[in-house]
């Protein structure tokens, strides 16, 4: 079955005062019907550079989608025109950004944002989009929907507002939900509500799941395959189950290390990775983990690792541990 | 809001009764004699006997307090004084020269938007590119270009060379419309290109900001068109800060407008004032600073109301 | 001027009538002691035309219109609205019977005035003696704040004799009476409408004048209309008179708009900046003429203070200035150069005096005698506009060269009023403007007790001459004081006189009657006497 999204070679420069940042080096991937996809990886890792690249959303100046393709029902969204491409976003691709009260417009009402891709893609009039945006905050379980639908911003918590958020991106039933670090600044068990509300999106409607994060936790929870990011590339690529059963390339071994586990004793101290994430303007030749792994050999400080399968759908980019 | 607005007007209230015995101290500390040195220039004065009469006339020999609290008290009633240098009624000359300032300043405004606006916006959109230069170029041209000779220059072209506008003069709206209109059109264009050059930065800022804002680009993930990014989402927040400025820029106009009317001979309250300070006016000088300060701290209140009632976040507390 | 009847006017000797001509005949044929003076040429291949209202520009509103109280800011307006008792001739002397009929020196100390019969004013009163005397009471009056009063000090009383005569008395002879009474004291005012209300002349003004006002907005225009009672169009047989429906004074403060409106056909005559008379005078639409005024520029010594109690050191200022070179630089050409106080045209000038040559040699030469051979600095004050700046620029380049340090502070009127009263300063912006009566200017700078001295000048000869002349009722022996005074002054280098002004004017080629050489000749007289007229009666 092919893929509903399929990225390939997606590369992305920055324009800096320093010089050309590479913040996407080459990440392919799939996204399939039905599936919860997790991008991880440190903060500047390039995951969520590659969320907005694929709806054309990089800022230019200073970004620049350098090269790729973005395969989308029979379409390079790298390559269509502004009419396609508006027509995908919000309507057949989503996102929903971290953040939001900045995400959102504090001097229109939650209404009429919410109601907006509606409007805009439905062609509703204001009033059937004002009355679907109240059962839409209604399915995100804000309570008195019908009450709240002219406040603003402001007004609402913040959990609210990302629930908002998700109600906006859900509003035309899109195929794929980009939710880039949708849960970053609420708490545990806000968290916990909005990403199964996207679980149910899921299991309701099929849609696909691109869910960028840095949280191990949730990705275990929630995600049926994880792609590894670092430094711009996908350094592992496999199922939520074996990446946590079976991780092999060093840096996702290191990142599993340093996540503390309810399971662990008391005592037993957390191991970080040693070393620093790598100045995205002066990346090491070959691998771009080797001045970080305790692993490294000659060849991985010349040339970078391809992705090579070690096991059923899972791929690790390294030379050691793909050895074979 | 209704006590916000209360609040606002008792802050204004006290600075307003500060400035004014300010004001009246400050008039009387002027060295020298006043009165001498005013009739020193149109009548010869060669007898003592003259001057004192004078002075007498204006209660000037009188202690300090007591002048303040006789003028306060007449200031209260409507007796404004009249003035030292024209004889006029001061409440008079204030009253018929208001509606000229202010339509001045209404003139002003609507010129500085009319070209600050799309400048501003314009170079926003279209942000270093060639056109963006230009504007910018254009826009610090009209701060940097000396009013006078801007006024000169365009009465020579619209009303000697090209005689389609009156060179200078006023005439009330009620006696001739037209005339009132026209006569009023390079005065105001005059004042109002000095703030369109800087309206158009300020705009052009305000919306750059706006535009790389996070909700601008969840609109743009919705599938919005620019334009309509532009209008329906960028625009009106960036136009909380504008509105606040043109409505403190008309403070700081009168400066302006007093170069504008003695240009362009109106008969307003700009020209009043300078002219009174020159000519050590006192009841003029005195009751211009407290319509100033009336003025300014108005103004100042008024874009408190309106700003909190065009944001949202700032209105609900 | 001999014999018992002494006539203060009269000048050019001819025997005047009283002006008892009846009504009738006046007004068809004039009034001989109008029509004989030599003034009273109106010949010119143009005939008159009467229509359109005349459209003049001034930097200020006129202010008070009663000429009494102060400020009044705008004198041309001032005239006509109200006319004076007496107007100056061409040599500024005050000896044209206007209102008056005839002054007559009864003794020393009495003046008997002969009023004009058939005045009116604007509202329909008469002009008469009564009339005259409530005024001339009203202004002596404390309570009117007229600051003229000052000016009628040497007044003991007026009398009425007759309807249309009244005795002056003074306490001590006043040769310069005629001369105040051509001056502000001299404007008939209605003494009906002040009575009334007084304090309401002062923006409803009731003269006699050619003119009356119409509509005043204060700050903004001045609109008369004419009088079609004027005495003086009976009076000079031209019932015509005035030729203008009306005169529209525009304020307008920026002697470049005032311009620009002259050229877009907006005004009518204008008083050009000397800065645009090089740019005017070839402007195929405009007629531009140059006339001397009664101004001097001059620079004021500190005489009793400093380095200027020497002599020496006050020629050597004055030699160091090339005056030719100051009216070249600063006023573009326009200005002649002056000898002494009273400017050349004047009756009061000595004719003997030539201007101080400009000889630095010499001026180096006599401060080294002075004893500052290694040069020397000075204090002193200017005024702070564009144009004084300039002029003291000037000059302390010139002095310079002699090896003079003028360090020159440029004040506004208030600092400046503040250091001649001080006498802080030791050469500063002098002058005089408006010099009619000799004495006024005299006093105002030469005397201690005057208004502008405080003490800086006191030369005891000068001043024993200048109370002498204020004395003196006879005028050739008057006119021989002022001269003797003149070079007195001029001996002792008591001021360095700089210039005698000039203004430029121009008008449209639409305005018809204007005569520059008479203007010249002939001055105010002439200015009052030959009212002009639009071309095809149209602006």
């Amino acid at each position: 079955m092919t893929a509903r999204l399929q990225v390939r070679d997606l590369v992305v420069e920055y324009r800096t005062r320093d010089g050309v940042v590479r913040a996407v080096n080459g990440i392919s991937f799939d996204l399939h019907r039905g599936e919860i996809l997790a991008l991880v990886g440190e903060s500047g890792c390039g995951k969520s550079a590659t969320a907005l690249a694929m709806l054309r959303l990089i800022p230019d100046p200073p970004g620049r989608i350098v090269g790729g393709e973005v395969l989308f029902d029979g379409l390079d969204l790298l390559k269509a025109d502004d009419a396609q491409i508006r027509a995908v976003r919000g309507n057949r691709i989503a996102m929903i950004f971290q953040e939001p009260m900045t995400s959102l417009n504090p001097v229109h009402t939650i209404g009429d944002q919410v109601g907006e891709p509606l409007r805009l893609h439905r062609r509703l009039t204001r009033p059937a989009a004002i009355a679907r945006s109240i059962a839409l905050l209604g399915t995100v379980n804000i309570p008195h929907a019908e009450a709240r639908i002219g406040d603003y911003p402001h007004q609402f918590s913040g959990g609210m507002r990302q629930r908002a958020m998700m109600a906006m991106g859900m509003a035309c039933v899109p195929d794929i939900i980009v939710a880039d670090e949708p849960t970053t600044a609420l708490d545990v068990t806000v968290q916990a509500q909005l990403l199964d509300l996207l679980k149910h999106q899921v299991d309701t409607h099929g849609t696909s799941i691109l869910l960028i994060t840095h949280n191990l936790g949730v990705v275990a929870r929630y995600a049926d395959r994880v792609n590894v990011i670092y430094a711009g590339r996908v350094v592992e690529a496999a199922s939520a189950d074996a990446l946590y059963a079976r991780p092999t390339h060093p840096y996702t071994i290191g990142l599993l290390r340093s996540v503390p586990r309810l399971d662990q004793p008391a005592t037993e101290t957390l191991a970080p990775i040693e070393g620093q994430p790598p100045d995205p303007l002066d990346l090491p030749a070959g691998c771009p983990f080797h001045p970080r792994c305790p692993l490294a050999t000659a060849q991985c400080r010349r040339e970078p690792p391809p992705l090579r399968a070690v096991g059923d759908a899972h791929h690790v980019a390294c030379w050691v541990a793909a050895h074979g | 809001m209704g006590r916000y607005i209360i609040v606002r007007l008792c802050h204004a209230a006290i600075v307003l009764a500060v400035v004014t015995v300010l004001v009246f101290v400050i008039a009387r500390l002027i060295p020298g004699d006043a009165i001498m040195a005013a009739m020193a220039g149109s009548v010869d004065m060669s007898d003592a006997s003259v001057v004192k009469t004078v002075r007498a006339t204006y209660g000037l020999d009188e202690p300090l307090p007591l002048q303040f609290l006789t003028w306060l008290e007449r200031f209260v009633t409507g007796d404004w004084g009249t003035s030292l240098g024209t004889g006029e009624p001061v409440l008079n000359m204030f009253l018929s020269r208001l509606p000229v300032t202010l339509e001045l300043f209404a003139g002003a405004t609507l010129w500085s938007l009319a070209i600050g606006l799309p400048v501003g916006l314009i170079g926003a959109l279209k942000r270093n590119s060639g056109t963006d230069v230009v504007l910018t170029a254009g826009a610090l041209l009209g701060v940097s270009l000396p009013s006078y000779w801007e006024a000169i220059v365009l009465i020579y072209l619209f009303a000697v060379l090209l005689p389609i506008l009156p060179p200078s003069g006023y005439v009330p709206f009620a006696e001739d419309p037209l005339l009132n209109i026209t006569s009023m059109i390079l005065p105001s264009f005059v004042l109002g290109t000095h703030s369109a050059g800087l309206l158009a930065r300020y705009v052009r800022g305000s919306l750059l900001e706006v535009l790389g804002q996070d909700f601008i680009r969840t609109a743009r993930a919705k599938g919005l068109r620019e334009r309509s990014v532009v209008i329906w989402h960028a625009l009106k927040p960036a136009m909380i800060p504008i509105v606040t400025i043109i409505g403190l820029s008309w403070g700081g106009m009168l400066a302006g407008a007093f170069f504008v009317e003695v240009i362009f001979a109106l008969p307003g309250l700009g020209r009043m004032s300078v002219d009174a300070i020159f000519q050590k006016d006192f009841p003029v000088i005195q009751a211009t600073l407290i319509a100033v300060s009336v003025n300014v701290l108005l103004v100042n209140v008024l874009v408190d109301i309106l700003y909190g009632y065009l944001d949202p976040r700032v209105r609900i507390r | 001027m001999t014999g018992n009847c002494k006539r203060v006017l009269g000048a050019c000797g001819v025997a005047l009538s009283i002006g008892v001509a009846s009504p009738a005949v006046q007004a068809q044929a004039g009034d001989p002691s109008i029509l004989d003076q030599a003034w009273a040429i109106w010949d010119g291949a143009d005939k008159p035309v009467r229509g359109g209202y005349l459209r003049l520009a001034a930097p200020q509103y006129i202010g008070k219109m009663n000429p009494n109280h102060w400020p009044v800011l705008d004198w041309v307006s001032m005239g006509y609205v109200h006319d004076k008792l007496v107007v100056t001739d061409g040599s500024y002397n005050p000896t044209v019977p206007w209102l008056a009929q005839s002054l007559t020196q009864d003794d020393p100390t009495t003046v008997i005035m002969k009023l004009r019969d058939g005045v009116t004013f604007h509202d329909g009163s008469r002009f008469d003696a009564s009339a005259l005397k409530f005024q001339i009471d009203w202004i002596r009056n404390p309570k009117s704040a007229a600051w003229s009063a000052g000016w009628l000090a040497p007044l003991e009383s007026v009398e009425v004799v007759d309807d249309l005569t009244l005795r002056w008395k003074f306490k001590h002879p006043w040769p310069g009476f005629a001369g105040i009474v051509a001056n502000v004291p001299g404007y008939a005012l209605s003494a009906k409408a002040l009575r009334e209300d007084a304090d309401a002349y002062d923006s409803q003004p009731k003269g006699t004048g050619a003119f009356m006002l119409e509509e005043a907005s204060p700050g903004n225009f001045l609109k008369l209309k004419r009088n079609p009672n004027w005495w003086f169009a009976k009076a000079s047989g031209r019932p015509d008179m005035p030729y203008f429906d009306g005169i529209h004074v525009s304020v307008i403060p920026d002697p470049a708009v005032r311009l620009a409106n002259l050229r877009a056909g907006k005004l009518d005559i204008l008083t050009l900046d000397k800065s645009q008379y090089a740019v005017v005078k070839n402007d195929p639409n405009l007629v531009v003429y140059r006339q001397p005024i009664n101004h001097v520029v001059a620079l004021r010594f500190n005489t009793t203070k400093g380095v200027f109690r020497d002599a020496r050191v006050r020629q050597a200022i004055s030699l160091a200035i090339d005056r030719k070179a100051l009216i070249a630089g600063t006023q573009f050409g326009l200005g002649r150069i002056a000898s002494a106080l009273y400017p050349e045209d004047h009756w009061a000038h000595n004719p003997a005096l030539n201007p101080v040559p400009y000889d630095p040699a010499k001026a180096k030469q006599l401060l080294a005698e002075a004893g500052f051979a290694n040069g020397l600095t000075i204090r002193g004050y200017y005024n702070a506009t564009t144009m004084g700046q300039t002029i003291a620029e000037a000059i302390k380049n010139m002095l310079a060269k002699v090896g003079v340090t003028w360090q020159v502070d440029l004040l506004a009127p208030v600092a400046i009023a503040a250091r001649l009263k001080e006498r802080d300063y030791d050469l500063g912006e002098g002058g005089w403007q408006f010099i009619y009566d000799p004495d006024l200017a005299a006093t105002g700078l030469y005397h201690p007790d005057g208004g502008f001295n405080f003490g800086r000048s006191d030369n005891k000869a000068i001043v024993a001459l200048i109370e002498a002349a204020r004395r003196e009722v006879d005028h050739k022996k008057r006119q021989q004081l002022y001269w003797d005074i003149e070079k007195a002054l001029y001996d002792d280098y008591q001021d360095a006189w700089l210039w005698w002004e000039e203004v430029v004017t121009a008008h449209r080629k639409s305005i018809k009657g204007w005569n520059q050489e008479r203007m010249t000749k002939y001055k105010e007289v002439h200015f009052w006497s030959h009212p002009l007229w639009f071309k095809d009666g149209r602006p």
